[in-house]
């Protein structure tokens, strides 16, 4: 690695122990592993979205352990639901909690809430995390060309994020979503919900790159005047020397901390979408449907509320106090304690 | 939420008042206003009274809508069974709350469900329903004193009552009404009932914006001898002509008045209220028409001063704002209550506020015959056992939401009879559909089924899917927003292969059901209709039978309407045979009403409580 830095003070006491390797040059990434392993908020956050993405992969795994495939009706299930009353849950709170539905049941038609949110956090995950790599990929792409090159390449990637960043962005997706699967459709692609999950991938990573992108060209813009550059520069490096041997291991730092920050984004805007009608299609499970579900329930039978609310809500803080503990690891200037 | 009922679908309705898709919300509220005219009865007693009566199907018809208007009929005295409200029950406010805007207020643009309710505080038209608890409903004469018609039904009379006035003291005439008819003949104005355009024999003739109003003579079916007598010369025999009168094509419009489409933002007031403001989207304040003659108006009570609505609110929030009564005086005429409030209404301070409605809307599924592969008729018959209608009732709300139905001409109706084969057990018939489904050219193809995007409609939807999916028939669903709903399915590229549907009879004929439902677009021979969303029987879609000449033939020469309704109803049973489509349920609803709004009651015709009736407690107003 070209660069480490030297301003790391001394007190590493826990890196030093733990590595029990050399105190030489290390590398930025072995600093700021030490610092999250010191870090028990940061620790927790990366426990559980291990946790979740092992939820997540194991879905089939736990849903047949109670017994209940997320899309299945358990209308039959005798005393499930009470049809009299708009197929309101019975049991405590109205939510069908028991032994057999761990979460309880949804109204109308029984399907079980545990199974639908073990299987709402693979389609949660899998958008979230598949959108931020289209967001780096593109974003890094095109703000380490245009801050290398400047000129004019700099100046139309500069107007083109511009234009992306003035996009009312949650207004297009909505009408775009559904408007594409129909159109992909007449080109014989199948508007399924494989395609509306690629479809949601590829808008809400494409609406995300433009914010990557005006950083990493920042960071671009004075990285390549930095002294190394100029040094590597003069003695007849290439540009694909410059960009992927001096300039692009600089920006991982940055890169990394920006993708951990926009994942929990990512994830509400799922959530949004599918809470607005043009997410991944019925039945699939999927968190924000869940909870558009429940808002008419709320009064009968708010625990239906609850639980995709709570997952939610763990899952964007996990991965936002993770995020957060990832910068103040990788930024050497970030005051810390 | 909303949906027509238009939910079902999505409620869209140009032809005929249909059923609203679905959505929202109430569920039914509309459903589309599909035909307005047919939906019974509101309480509960008058409903179990007319089940009764048409139940056997061979029981003799009672009612009016079996009655066959008789020459020299004159529309019957105003009401001696129900005593006329005494003055110190006038006066008060009604706080309507209103959860779709009105699609059109212009009379002759007005063809929902929704709108058919409201406008009849605005405007009168030739005849209109009489509706009371436990009475069948009556057809009587509301702008007109009496009509004949000659013995082949072709040619009607209608004569005038006296003292009728606009809102400015002007007298209707006969000429207006004349010029407000013609205007349904209008391009510009065509979203109301075709029925005028059907029936009256002026062929070529586009409304008074053109040619100078056919050179001033309009159409040349419509004549009018004085001030007070209007006569129609009809293309072919319409026994039933007088129910066609009451819907608001029937309406007078004075030429002065005229305004074109911009009609639909104020129209002329001949009814007892008149619009002070109107805020589209927004708000609207009705008051008196102090012209308005109570002696001429045999159903109208016009108790309350004044009107304020608040237009496009939430469903849900209608529904909290109405439990918790945190307005006495507030009701809602399109939105009942939400499934999921139902287990509040058996508290105290609000079971005395509930009332229970049914409606003649009937929700279906139809199988789309342009697709080649609903063409199979195993495939159709295993989706007709197949689908678990209990779950899709019970993700519309359950037993208080709906009745399982056997046939898409509702049981009120003169001829109906059940059809046997459509007997399923309500939550399908998963042994019998598999065998259908072996026997058919089946390869795991995915389905397309359209739905609503929202609320129970979707529910339901999924609910349909997820019982296909049991037995090996594997759905998507295609979901469509609620004010697109309909306007997507009548399009043949963009209709999928299963579409739900729902269709309201216009009046109580099944002359309103089948023709509609499964016949032709008169316009464009050969293609079905535009709510025939089977195509059954359209030529783009393979072999054609008979069924559209016979629709014609039954409807040209069998005035009768006990004979009519039998062939209506031999005719319906030999299409069903084909499986196009699964007669799911008919809507059921309930709504609840502020504290102190009085004579709550339910017209059976608009399946919402009867606007022309509500009153508002002394103290309270």
């Amino acid at each position: 690695m070209a660069v480490s830095t030297d301003r790391e003070p001394a007190s590493d006491k826990a890196g030093g122990e733990s590595q029990g390797t050399a105190i030489e040059g290390r590398s930025l990434s072995q600093i700021a592993w030490a610092r999250i392993r010191r870090d028990k908020v940061a620790l927790v956050s990366f426990a559980v979205i291990l946790l979740l993405v092992l939820v997540a992969i194991g879905a089939p795994l736990l849903t047949a352990l109670n017994g209940y495939p997320p899309n299945q009706f358990n209308t039959d299930e005798e005393g499930l639901l009470n049809i009299n009353l708009g197929g309101v849950p019975t049991g405590w709170a109205n939510s069908g909690i028991s032994s057999d539905h761990w979460f309880g049941v949804e109204p109308r038609n029984g399907r079980d809430i545990f199974s639908r949110i073990v299987y709402g956090a693979r389609i949660s995950l899998l958008i979230a995390l598949l959108a931020t790599a289209v967001s780096v990929i593109l974003g890094t792409l095109f703000g380490v060309i245009g801050g290398f090159f400047g000129g004019r390449i700099d100046t139309a990637i500069s107007r083109v994020m511009d234009t992306l960043l003035a996009f009312p962005t949650l207004l297009f997706i909505i009408a775009l979503t559904p408007i594409l699967g129909d159109r992909l459709a007449v080109y014989g692609l199948p508007n399924d919900n494989r395609t509306r999950v690629a479809i949601m991938v590829g808008i809400i990573g494409f609406f995300g790159w433009p914010y990557l992108g005006r950083i990493v060209r920042g960071q671009t813009l004075s990285i390549r005047e930095r002294e190394y550059v100029d040094a590597a520069r003069s003695l007849g490096a290439s540009n694909a020397h410059l960009l992927f041997r001096q300039i692009l291991p600089n920006l991982a730092a940055t890169i990394l901390v920006y993708a951990t920050l926009i994942i929990p984004t990512n994830i509400t805007t799922e959530a949004a979408l599918s809470f607005l009608g043009v997410g991944v299609l019925p039945p699939t499970a999927s968190w924000g449907r869940m909870l558009a579900d429940s808002v008419v329930w709320f009064y009968t039978d708010p625990m239906f509320m609850v639980f995709p609310g709570v997952a939610l809500f763990i899952t964007v803080l996990a991965f936002n106090l993770l995020g957060d503990s990832v910068r103040d690891a990788l930024d050497p200037r970030a005051g810390r304690g | 939420m909303t949906g027509p009922l238009h939910e079902f679908l999505a409620g869209a309705r140009r032809p005929g008042w249909k059923a609203r898709p679905g959505a929202g919300s109430m569920g039914g509220k509309r459903m589309a206003l599909t035909k307005r005219s047919a939906r019974l009865a509101a309480g509960g007693l008058s409903l179990a009274l007319t089940v009764a009566a048409c139940g056997g199907g061979d029981t003799p018809p009672q009612g009016t809508e079996t009655t066959p208007p008789v020459d020299e009929t004159s529309a019957p005295p105003g009401g001696e069974d129900t005593p006329p409200p005494t003055d110190d029950e006038k006066g008060g406010t009604v706080n309507l709350l209103v959860g779709s805007e009105f699609e059109h207020l212009d009379p002759q643009r007005n063809f929902v469900t929704n709108s058919g309710n409201f406008g009849r505080l605005i405007y009168r038209t030739l005849t209109i329903y009489k509706e009371a608890p436990g009475q069948p409903i009556e057809v009587v004469g509301d702008l007109a004193e009496k009509w004949t018609s000659n013995k082949a039904f072709t040619k009607w009379t209608f004569t005038l009552k006296d003292g009728l006035k606009y809102e400015d003291g002007s007298d209707i005439t006969t000429a207006d009404l004349k010029y407000g008819i013609e205007r349904s003949f209008s391009p510009d104005l065509s979203e109301g009932a075709p029925y005028a355009r059907d029936f009256l024999d002026c062929p070529g003739y586009k409304g008074p914006y053109v040619k100078g109003n056919n050179g001033g003579k309009g159409c040349e079916a419509i004549t009018t001898p004085d001030d007070k007598t209007i006569v129609f010369k009809l293309n072919q025999p319409v026994s039933e002509f007088d129910f066609t009168a009451s819907l608001p094509t029937f309406s007078p419009v004075p030429e002065a008045k005229d305004t074109k489409t911009e009609y639909d933002q104020r129209p002329f007031s001949s009814g007892p209220y008149k619009i002070q403001s109107y805020n589209r989207g927004q708000s609207m304040v009705l008051v008196r028409n102090e012209h308005w003659d109570q002696a001429t108006d045999p159903v109208r009570t016009a108790l309350p001063d004044k009107w304020n609505l608040s237009i496009g609110i939430n469903a849900n929030t209608i529904d909290q704002r109405l439990l918790a009564d945190t307005d006495p005086t507030a009701m809602s005429a399109d939105t009942a209550v939400q499934a999921q409030s139902l287990g509040r209404l058996e508290q105290p301070g609000i079971a005395e506020r509930a009332v229970p409605g049914t409606s003649q809307c009937i929700r279906y599924l139809s199988f789309n015959f342009l697709k080649p592969i609903m063409r199979d008729k195993a495939l159709r018959q295993a989706i007709v056992y197949g689908v678990n209608r209990e779950d899709y009732l019970t993700a519309r709300g359950g037993p208080q939401f709906g009745d399982y139905v056997t046939s898409v001409i509702p049981e009120s109706l003169q001829g109906f009879a059940p059809l046997p084969e459509y007997e399923i057990p309500p939550t399908g018939d998963p042994e019998k559909a598999k065998q259908f489904l072996e026997q058919s050219d089946y390869a795991g193809e995915t389905l397309t089924m359209a739905s609503v995007n929202e609320g129970q409609a979707l529910a339901a939807s999924e609910a349909m899917q997820e019982s296909l999916g049991a037995i090996g028939i594997e759905v998507q669903l295609k979901q469509l927003a609620e004010d697109a709903y309909y306007t997507t399915v009548q399009d043949d590229k963009a209709a999928p292969d299963l579409i739900p549907a729902g269709w309201c009879p216009d009046w109580p004929s099944a002359s309103t059901v089948i023709p509609p439902v499964f016949g032709e677009d008169t316009s464009n021979p050969g293609q079905a209709g535009v709510f025939n969303l089977s195509r059954y029987n359209d030529a783009r879609a393979g072999q054609q039978n008979d069924t559209w000449e016979r629709m014609d033939e039954i409807r040209r020469t069998i005035p009768d309407p006990v004979e009519a309704g039998k062939a209506w109803q031999a005719l319906n049973a030999e299409i069903m045979a084909d499986a196009p489509m699964l007669p799911l349920i008919s809507d059921k609803f309930i709504f609840v009403h502020g504290s102190a709004i009085t004579h709550f009651e339910i017209s059976s015709n608009y399946g919402e409580p009867d606007l022309i009736k509500i009153g508002v407690a002394a103290d309270a107003a």
